[in-house]
């Protein structure tokens, strides 16, 4: 009786190991036939490689190590980069199971003072404490090749979550050899080269800043930037034409109305960018009076809302719908300008016109000295709606004559030193020509995107501004791989709830901000103009003067005031309504339903229960 | 088949008749609600595919399923009414398969009341519904494989605290146990460990699904395990009854 209960319970055993060994190697049997394969149910198929990065994958030359230095205790100290570095592994077996067999992908966990931190920190992987402050995680790698090249990132954050993809595909393109050009700038809107966008060119090539009275571009250069060129030196219109006959390429950013130039020089009221008979010459036009303004819907309302906000820019977006970028260069998922002018071309037979950027069929058009000159009311007033979607991109590639009929020109004064004067083309060229300078600014952006209450680093729009920059520079410098490359919008392509929500209600109180706005405006001219008849001794001294003065600063401190309760106000109804967002579906909806279901339950059961005893008494 | 439905009505009956409607359906959707505005980033996130709710789904399902199937059959042994449910003229296996399709039903009503919060978000956020529509699968899945282990543990022990602690631990174990320390393995053997760990990882599998991703392996996993779970309730029960 006991040997049969011993037997009995032993095969119970043996069948509770067996059922788990059969369902293990059943598992693995089954990720072995059916491999890695997924169906991407997402919007844009947010989580599934592009084919761009898998043929960087495929088309490996060389062994790529990769080496994840990611801490054990990382899920559990910070659960959203547990998520972040599930997407990352995965990512990593995608390009690994593309590469077949050329990437090697080495995980390693460093633990205090062991050998493996001593690597990591050797390796530039950015060290970061844990909850409790006691010991030091990693969340970087390092990708390198047989020949010693190496490329790290320190650390795989989430606000750069959405560009894991982009940068990982950017760096194995880089271990397979590319072209690391040398990129010219000359920019006549102050120190840019501390911008976002060129400090991203700075990661990958040479960067150059060139004098603006050069009478030569470098041969070594083949691609130029050149940044919202004002009054041109003439000695730089005949190197930039020479450039062009060449073969050089040129990025350009002229502007009818640039805001960055104009916070540095506030008084200039008049701009001639003096660049224009050339480009005239080449085929394109630009009308410097006149800046236009997309008016479709949302678009009105972002420039509504910033306006409220004391920022006088015509700003707007266009999405990819209105971008037109040829298939080696990766199309953007949205860019920003701001008081863009209106590019037009005249074709010339040896050089193909392609239009890059369009704005939306709805533009209003608008002075270009009244948009630099007046209050935001008055911009608002004047602009003038049009039909027709505008050029503010074209990219021009072929063959050009010369600006100049012949090499001797007279006001430079060392023309023995220059290359020799080239009448055409040697090489066809491509011009990429953008109608808006603030296209890049960085300052710009951080105002517009403060008052959006953009809060994570991959919404900031001047982010795509510059990665469509960055992917001009690579097709320019013949890096058409890398120009291929996009960011993967993991979440969704818009703005956060909270971001969502703050919009909302700030322009419920648009009209509000609006009137306070221009009554304030109004005021400070109107005490403008009391102070300049006082030093112009229109107005003497007197009491009943001092009191209007004193009035004067009551009435702007009052208007402040207020429009500081109205942000108190507008702040306070933000919360409530996270508040109320939280209350009803915490609370309110879900025991709504419940309370629905219970009663709905009840009636049936009593239904029911009639009907047994109707059954019963029958 | 009428067996089996009056099986499941009967074991919804007590459910949806009873306080544990408002007690496990109200603790649910509190629990998920409340992770996914305190602790999700519901509001920093622009999360279209309600990914801050999701993505605490696995841990909220690890503390209410085994609320779910404590009772299954930890209740019928207590009370003696096993020994009546196994002599009536229904097959042991049809038994398990309807207390197992019972819990189902209740797994599908949780995540209907979580359907407001869905619908509140679609009418006034962008979202990715269908990424919230694979997701939910995905949770239904997982919920089937938890009341599987659930059902099956509820049937070694006696009483209903043993059967909800024994699954919440074994639950624990499968999601988030991670031995490779404890075990000193090199390199090679920590690959393989890996390796196994994730393919019996519920979390490993269910990230996809959070993703908007369907894969036939990861469908596979949770149909295997739900399959595993209910034969081994039934060898339990026969073992037991042997």
């Amino acid at each position: 009786m006991l040997r049969q209960k011993i037997i009995k319970n032993i095969f119970f055993l043996a069948v509770i190991v067996l059922s788990f060994v059969l369902f293990t190697s059943l598992m693995e049997t089954t990720s072995l036939l059916l491999g890695d394969k997924k169906a991407d149910l997402t919007q844009k198929h947010r989580y599934s490689i592009s084919n761009e990065s898998l043929n960087i994958a495929e088309n490996l030359p060389k062994r790529v190590n990769i080496t994840l230095y990611m801490s054990k205790d990382l899920s559990a100290e910070y659960p959203e980069l547990g998520i972040q570095s599930q997407y990352l592994l995965r990512l990593l077996n995608k390009y690994q199971a593309a590469s077949k067999g050329k990437i090697n992908i080495n995980v390693k966990s460093p633990e205090p003072y062991s050998a493996t931190e001593y690597e990591a920190k050797s390796e530039k992987i950015r060290a970061f404490p844990d909850n409790s402050n006691t010991k030091n995680l990693y969340f970087g790698a390092v990708f390198s090749n047989n020949l010693g090249e190496k490329y790290t990132i320190p650390y795989f954050s989430i606000q750069r979550q959405n560009y894991t993809e982009y940068d990982i595909s950017r760096i194995l393109a880089k271990l397979s050899g590319y072209n690391k050009a040398q990129i010219g700038v000359i920019s006549y809107g102050g120190n840019i080269m501390d911008w976002q966008a060129f400090n991203k060119i700075k990661e990958d090539y040479v960067l150059t800043e060139l004098s603006r009275t050069s009478i030569s571009i470098p041969k070594e250069i083949k691609t130029l930037i050149l940044y919202a060129p004002q009054k041109v030196d003439e000695k730089l219109t005949y190197a930039l034409d020479q450039f062009i006959m060449r073969g050089g390429n040129l990025i350009l950013f002229i502007d009818p109305y640039a805001e960055t130039i104009a916070q540095r020089y506030p008084y200039t009221k008049k701009n001639t960018i003096s660049l224009l008979p050339w480009l005239n010459h080449l085929g394109i036009f630009m009308d410097e009076n006149k800046i236009i303004q997309d008016m479709s819907d949302n678009k009105t309302n972002y420039f509504s809302f910033l306006d409220t906000q004391n920022t006088e820019n015509l700003y707007f977006e266009i999405n990819q719908a209105q971008i037109n970028t040829p298939d080696e260069i990766a199309k953007p998922h949205k860019l920003s300008f701001s008081s863009a002018g209106e590019i037009t071309v005249s074709p010339i037979s040896s050089a193909t016109y392609t239009k890059i950027l369009t704005t939306s069929e709805n533009i209003g058009t608008l002075d270009t000295n009244i948009a630099k000159t007046e209050i935001s009311e008055k911009i608002i007033n004047n602009l003038k709606k049009e039909k027709g979607n505008r050029a503010i991109g074209y990219l021009v590639e072929g063959w050009f004559e010369s600006f100049y009929p012949d090499s001797i020109y007279g006001n430079i004064s060392d023309i023995e030193i220059l290359p020799p004067f080239v009448l055409s083309s040697l090489k066809p060229s491509k011009i990429f020509i953008f109608s808006d300078s603030d296209f890049l600014a960085d300052t710009q952006w951080n105002a517009i995107n403060y008052l959006k209450g953009a809060r994570v680093y991959d919404q900031v729009p001047s982010n795509n501004n510059a990665d469509f920059l960055l992917s001009l520079v690579d097709y320019m410098s013949n890096n058409t791989e890398m120009a291929k490359l996009r960011v993967n919008y993991l979440y969704t392509d818009d703005y956060s709830i909270a971001d969502q929500i703050s919009a909302k209600i700030y322009r419920k109180y648009q009209k509000e901000y609006l009137q306070k706005d221009a009554d304030l405006r109004k005021l400070q001219k109107e005490f403008l103009d009391f102070q300049d008849a006082f030093k112009s001794k229109k107005n003497i001294m007197s009491l009943s003067k001092i009191q209007e003065y004193d009035d004067f600063i009551r009435k702007i401190h009052k208007l402040n005031e207020e429009k500081k309760v109205l942000d108190y106000q507008v702040q306070q109804e933000i919360m409530q309504k996270v508040n109320y967002v939280m209350l009803e579906n915490m609370i309110f909806y879900p025991f709504l339903l419940l309370l629905f279901i219970t009663i709905i339950t009840k009636l049936y059961l009593r239904c029911k229960r009639k009907q047994e005893i109707g059954m019963l008494h029958e | 088949m009428r067996q089996l439905f009056a099986l499941i009505k009967k074991e919804n009956y007590t459910f949806f008749n009873g306080w544990s409607l408002w007690i496990i359906g109200g603790s649910y959707i509190f629990l998920s609600t409340f992770l996914n505005f305190f602790m999700g980033g519901f509001f920093s996130l622009s999360n279209a595919g309600l990914y801050s709710f999701f993505s605490f789904q696995n841990i909220v399902f690890i503390f209410v399923c085994p609320a779910i199937t404590m009772k299954l059959w930890a209740e019928e042994r207590k009370y003696g009414t096993i020994e009546f449910l196994l002599t009536q003229p229904i097959s042991l296996s049809k038994l398990v398969l309807g207390k197992f399709l019972s819990c189902l039903c209740i797994i599908g009503f949780l995540l209907f009341i979580s359907f407001p919060f869905w619908l509140y978000c679609t009418l006034n956020y962008n979202m990715d519904n269908l990424n919230i529509i694979t997701t939910y699968f995905g949770c239904f899945l997982m919920g089937c494989a938890f009341c599987a282990i659930g059902c099956m543990i509820s049937a070694l022990s006696t009483s209903s605290a043993i059967s909800y602690i024994g699954t919440l631990l074994a639950l624990f174990l499968i999601s988030f146990a991670d031995f490779s320390r404890l075990l000193h393995l090199t390199k090679e053997q920590e690959d393989i460990y890996i390796r196994l760990q994730n393919s019996l990882n519920f979390d490993y599998h269910y990230y996809d699904f959070l993703t908007g991703q369907i894969s036939l392996d990861n469908v596979f996993y949770f149909v295997l395990l739900s399959i595993v779970g209910i034969w081994l309730n039934i060898r339990i029960l026969e073992y037991k009854k042997g």
